[in-house]
């Protein structure tokens, strides 16, 4: 970049002016400012400030203000000298209005002058009152001799309109600036005090705008006025002091008469709404007559027309942003249904829900609208609930009008027809369907208050929708229905009343298919379903319409999911009844696997639902033949599967293939011809996560009462041939495809499955034939078969496999130390160094005796893998290690060949393992990492005779991290730890040291 | 009144007047039908053009007493596959940690937006599953098929 020179004259300087608002390369730029920046601040910066507004140009002149604002916040001068810079401020703010300087420079001025207030209020108390009096003379005046002016109206109203301007572009700089000035701290006081004094000649000064004599005023003073109000209303909410308020409050009446003069309405429409949202303490009883009467007028009831008329232009809107906040301000007086005046505004509010448009798409009222109903039906609830109902303070409660806004607002949610939502773009869709959950959320509300009958008004909708076949009415009254599920709590009336519903013609209708109900409508009447599968558990009658509609939707690729979910839901929870029905449900699925458009997912939710009611089955042998059919089913695929993986490389299948279908959900299916290998491959997936999916259906409830069924301790030999043909599909599968990462996920899963299970069943499998999966050979992820082995050892332990553990460990721990071994270092395979870890740690602490027993190459590898785990840098394998310590230091066996075992380990591990734990807290673990490693830090202190020691040689030892701690304070960080004896504090006394130790320019970032 | 209830109360309507697209969040209702402040549901959606969009993460925020002195926790339900998700559903960020990046000002508009950008940007420096981690420094393609599949169990409706 070309070298950029400091300036040494004037007209240098103003040449990098310019050179800086001409485009130029960002780097340029910034260089340039570098430059001028460096002057300004230089002690010539006064002079240069001087030199640049006398000259011609808005921008230099401006950078000459700017300089000023500068020097005044970097430099603190002698009083007199600050007098002077004062009143040159002023001269040039006099001389820039009247050779045609541009605004920018006039309001830099204005800034600068404000500047100087900020660091020299003392020496200029009435500043707004003495730039009048010089601004009326044309001429700097000395500060002292305003005190002699007479009233300040006649000074303000005289004044020529850039003059006006000049001024309440200072009063508003000086309320907006000085509110970023703490206004708590006491160091400001003084500041504050003297912005306070200035109140009365700030508001004179706006009065005359808002309300002048004889009507002589521009529309431009009066925007400014409005403006410098609007900056003042912010200071004056800030500090609370009178008598600002009361001299703002005064000007409230004229400010509201500007709302009807058009080219005002705008900016002060934004004024009152905003302080009526943010203070509306502020407003006076008055103010709020005044303002009732105003949207009493007509010229009110013209606007308010207009918006609900379907203008949605900015001002429009604003108008009805406006109503909202008023009745927020207002919303103790909304809330008494005897307040006629109030009733009326409100009915006005409600009304906006009706304004012509769909919600977010056209309609920009309905949100905001909603959201004050919203929270107005919340204040009415807080009200009710909190208060004994005699302490009211209103008569009652406006209830009608919250059922008319329920009326309204089910109206508007109702979906367009079709050619209209497809021609919205995604926001407005988005928008649209954000503004239906809005609704479902006050509906929620409206139940606290009005319980049953909102049910029952959605009911009745729902039904004369139906009788008139009204499908966008039906839709959007089920949905209002479906949001209300979670409110209603089990009774007779609100069965009865949903009886109304499930019993009507509405299955058999949407049973007909789309030419009859259209999609959007049986997607909502599916979701309905599902949020009341509490209803259909206790009427068991409707149960076999509801699932019978799902079932036959749940071909259908748009209504797959939904309907595969409530499928799910009803038949998990209403299992029990549907015992006696299995056979029908088996047959249902086996009609829908031929069907093409049947969605993996909806299917795996569909095995599952079987799979739970088959779980019911008292009887096993009814139980295992279910099984058996539905494994049958599955095994085609297993089948196709298998038979396709043979077939020689690199052939091809015709994408209309059955199999194909089978492989390929809808919007993934090729069209050319595809590798029977990539075939073969999702097939196996396919039928894997459907043995998933059931395995996990026939997991017994949480909430079944255990004990109660006979456990069936004699061999059941049907059972054992369902394990049998299980195990063989998922060995052949993992044989095949293993190299999936997919495929072991999902093995692992169907193992887990059977794990947390307390009875026999056809997923829990002997521990031979898991053990025996588990150890053979894989070729892609076996870290996740080793996190699976240590969930089955964990459940032998809880289960009755007790007599198992110690075979079981036997083959499995020389696995997985195998496994680690032939890793090449440690953090090659970090998932897999972690579960192997934790793996080994977990048999440590519940069987020390049969990990002490391995071979003693076998322990000696381990517990240097460990080692070197927590001098590693794998943040997840290093947690699992230091867990690991902590484990083993503290680690205890009755049987005292194996104590021994660990007494010695111990003695010989320690220096090595402290020497790891000093390293790590001297500064090389992460921040994060800390607490974790104090436990064995903690453990070791109280266990070990030589943990004293063991530290204090790592402590001294040359390979210490860090420089910049000395001998003492790591003498004194030892004493600490061997003092606190483990106690939490540790935890603090570590973090201390290693900041330390990291040295103090630490921060987050590292 | 207690700081946490009104603060609570505050940010609840400060959601309702401008929440983020396509989330939601609120406090849940207990077995009498009232609103316990402390527990909130809410739905996270996957960012738009990322390859989590179209699903919609039910996450649980529970406020502790001390809040907004000390963060809520935020726990996916069920748990996500994601590098900074623990296997329990907690979510592992640090603007929800006390000790490095909570402030009181954080409110819950902020968390939830935080929340939806960890999806797409994983900090790879505390880990929390090593499932999703491991995947996502090693196998990026295995991590995105995965994470396919936890768009579509999570489906946005």
């Amino acid at each position: 970049m070309e070298n950029i020179q400091v300036p040494t004259s004037l007209p240098e300087v103003e040449q990098l002016i310019h050179e800086l608002y001409k485009p130029n390369p960002a780097d340029r730029i910034t260089h340039i400012q570098d430059v001028l920046q460096r002057l300004q601040r230089s002690p010539q910066g006064w002079q240069l400030a001087q030199g640049l507004l006398a000259r011609p140009g808005d921008n230099i002149k401006f950078f000459g203000a700017l300089t000023i604002i500068v020097k005044l916040n970097t430099e603190r001068l002698p009083d007199d000298d600050a007098r002077s810079v004062l009143q040159t401020l002023i001269t040039w703010l006099i001389n820039s209005l009247q050779d045609g300087s541009g605004p920018v420079v006039v309001r830099k001025l204005c800034s600068a002058l404000v500047t100087y207030f900020i660091h020299y209020s003392h020496t200029w108390v009435k500043c707004v009152r003495h730039i009048i009096h010089c601004l009326d003379l044309n001429a700097s005046v000395p500060v002292d001799d305003v005190r002699d002016v007479a009233p300040i109206e006649h000074l303000v109203q005289a004044l020529e309109p850039r003059k006006f301007l000049a001024a309440s572009w200072f009063a508003a700089a000086l309320a907006e600036e000085t509110e970023k000035v703490d206004t708590k701290s006491t160091k400001h006081i003084g500041l504050h005090e003297h912005v306070l004094g200035n109140a009365d000649d700030v508001a004179s000064l706006m009065a005359s705008a808002l309300k002048p004599v004889g009507g002589a005023t521009s529309i431009q003073s009066q925007k400014e006025a409005i403006h410098c109000l609007q900056a003042w209303f912010v200071y004056a909410q800030r500090t609370l002091k009178q008598p600002l308020i009361q001299n703002l409050q005064a000007l409230v009446q004229p400010t509201i008469r500007c709302l009807l003069v058009d080219n005002l309405y705008e900016i002060t429409v934004e004024l009152l709404t905003d302080t009526l949202g943010n203070w509306q303490q502020f407003f006076t009883r008055d103010h709020y007559d005044s303002l009732y009467a105003l949207f009493e007028s007509p010229w009110a009831q013209q606007r308010y027309h207009d918006l609900v008329g379907g203008d949605f232009e900015f001002d429009s809107v604003q108008f009805g942003l406006f109503m909202l906040a008023f009745g927020d301000a207002q919303v103790v007086e909304m809330m008494d249904a005897t307040d006629a005046r109030a009733q009326s505004f409100l009915a006005g509010l409600a009304g906006l829900l009706t304004a012509q448009g769909h919600p977010a798409a056209d309609d920009k009222i309905f949100v905001p609208a909603l959201e004050f109903w919203a929270a107005f039906v919340e204040n009415l609830v807080d009200t009710l609930f909190s208060k004994s109902t005699e302490n009211l303070p209103w008569g009652k409660p406006p209830l009608s009008q919250v059922m008319q806004v329920v009326s309204y607002s089910w109206q508007k949610i109702q979906y367009p027809p079709l050619s209209v939502y497809n021609s919205w773009d995604s926001t407005e869709k988005a928008g649209f369907g954000d503004a239906r959950k809005d609704v479902a959320d006050f509906l929620q509300s409206v139940y606290t208050i009005s319980g049953m009958p909102l049910i029952s008004l959605f009911v009745d909708l729902v039904l004369q929708a139906l009788a008139k076949s009204a499908w966008t009415e039906l839709e959007a009254a089920c949905f209002c229905l479906g949001a209300l599920s979670d409110c209603a709590s089990e009774g007779t009336s609100y069965d009865d009343a949903l009886t109304k519903v499930f019993g009507s013609a509405l299955f058999d209708l949407l049973r007909q298919g789309q030419d009859v109900v259209p999609m959007r409508a049986r997607q909502t009447c599916l979701y309905l379903i599902e949020r009341y599968s509490d209803y259909f558990v206790r009427h068991a009658d409707f149960l076999p319409a509801a699932l019978n509609l799902l079932f036959s939707a749940v071909g259908h690729r748009h209504l797959a999911l939904p309907s595969s979910k409530s499928i799910n839901t009803l038949c998990s929870s209403c299992r029990s009844l549907l015992t006696s029905e299995v056979g029908a449900f088996l047959e249902q699925y086996d009609s829908l696997r031929s069907n093409p458009e049947f969605d993996s997912l909806a299917e795996e939710r569909v095995v599952g639902a079987i799979a739970s009611i088959i779980q019911t089955i008292p009887d096993g042998a009814s139980k295992s033949n279910a099984i058996r059919r539905l494994l049958i089913l599955v095994g085609v695929d297993v089948d196709n599967s298998l038979r396709l993986k043979s077939s020689e490389a690199g052939a091809l299948i015709n994408p209309d293939d059955p199999m194909v279908s089978r492989a390929f959900d809808v919007s993934q299916r090729p069209t050319a011809p595809v590798l029977a290998d990539d075939t073969s491959l999702q097939l196996a997936i396919r039928a894997l996560r459907c043995l998933a999916s059931i395995a996990k259906g026939l997991q017994a409830p949480v909430d079944l009462d255990a004990g109660d069924d006979d456990i069936q301790t004699a061999r059941n030999t049907d059972l054992e041939q369902v394990h049998v043909d299980i195990m063989g599909i998922l060995m052949r599968l993992k044989d095949l495809f293993s190299g999936n990462s997919e495929v072991v996920d999902v093995i692992c899963a169907v193992l887990r499955a059977g794990l947390s299970e307390t009875e026999p069943g056809p997923f829990v499998f002997p521990p031979l034939m898991v053990t025996g999966l588990i150890t053979s050979s894989w070729n892609n992820r076996v870290a996740t078969v080793v996190n699976t082995a240590s969930a089955f050892v964990s459940s032998l332990n809880a289960g009755r496999y007790k007599q198992h553990i110690a075979p079981t460990l036997g083959q499995l721990l020389p696995w997985v130390f195998n496994l680690l071994h032939q890793l090449p270092e440690p953090e090659s395979d970090p998932e897999l160094s972690q579960y192997g870890i934790e793996f080994a740690q977990r048999v440590l602490a519940r069987h020390p005796e049969i990990l002490m027993s391995q071979a003693s190459d076998m322990l000696e590898f381990v517990f240097l893998f460990a080692i070197k785990l927590l001098n590693g840098s794998e943040p997840l394998p290093k947690a699992a290690a230091t867990e690991f310590w902590t484990t083993f230091i503290t680690a205890k066996s009755d049987d005292q060949n194996t104590q021994a075992t660990l007494n010695i380990a111990m003695s010989h591990l320690g220096p090595q393992l402290c020497q790891c734990l000093v390293q790590n807290i001297g500064g090389r673990a992460s921040r994060s990492e800390l607490d974790k490693l104090s436990d064995p830090l903690k453990k070791l202190v109280v266990q070990h005779v030589h943990a004293q020691k063991w530290l204090e040689a790592a402590l001294n030892d040359p390979a210490f991290p860090s420089d910049k701690v000395s001998t003492g304070e790591k003498a004194l960080f030892l004493k600490k730890v061997m003092s606190l004896r483990g106690a939490r504090a540790t935890n603090q006394v570590v973090r201390d040291f290693w900041l330390a130790c990291r040295g103090s320019n630490f921060t987050y970032a590292s | 009144m207690s700081l946490c209830t009104l603060r609570l109360g505050e940010e609840r309507k400060q959601w309702r007047k401008d929440h983020p697209f396509g989330f939601w969040a609120r406090p849940v209702k207990n077995a009498q039908g009232v609103l316990d402040l402390k527990t909130w549901e809410c739905g996270i959606p996957g960012k738009e053009k990322t390859i989590w969009e179209g699903g919609l993460y039910k996450m649980t925020m529970i406020f502790p007493d001390e809040y907004p002195t000390k963060p809520p926790k935020c726990k996916f339900t069920p748990p996500l596959f994601h590098p900074n998700v623990y296997p329990s559903g907690t979510v592992c960020l640090s603007i929800l940690n006390e000790d490095e990046g909570w402030k009181p000002a954080i409110t819950v508009k902020a968390i939830a937006l935080g929340v939806q950008d960890l999806l797409d940007n994983p900090n790879p420096d505390s880990p929390a599953q090593a499932e999703a981690y491991n995947l996502f420094k090693r196998d990026r393609i295995e991590y995105e098929k995965r994470v396919k599949r936890t768009v579509r169990d999570n489906a946005a409706s």
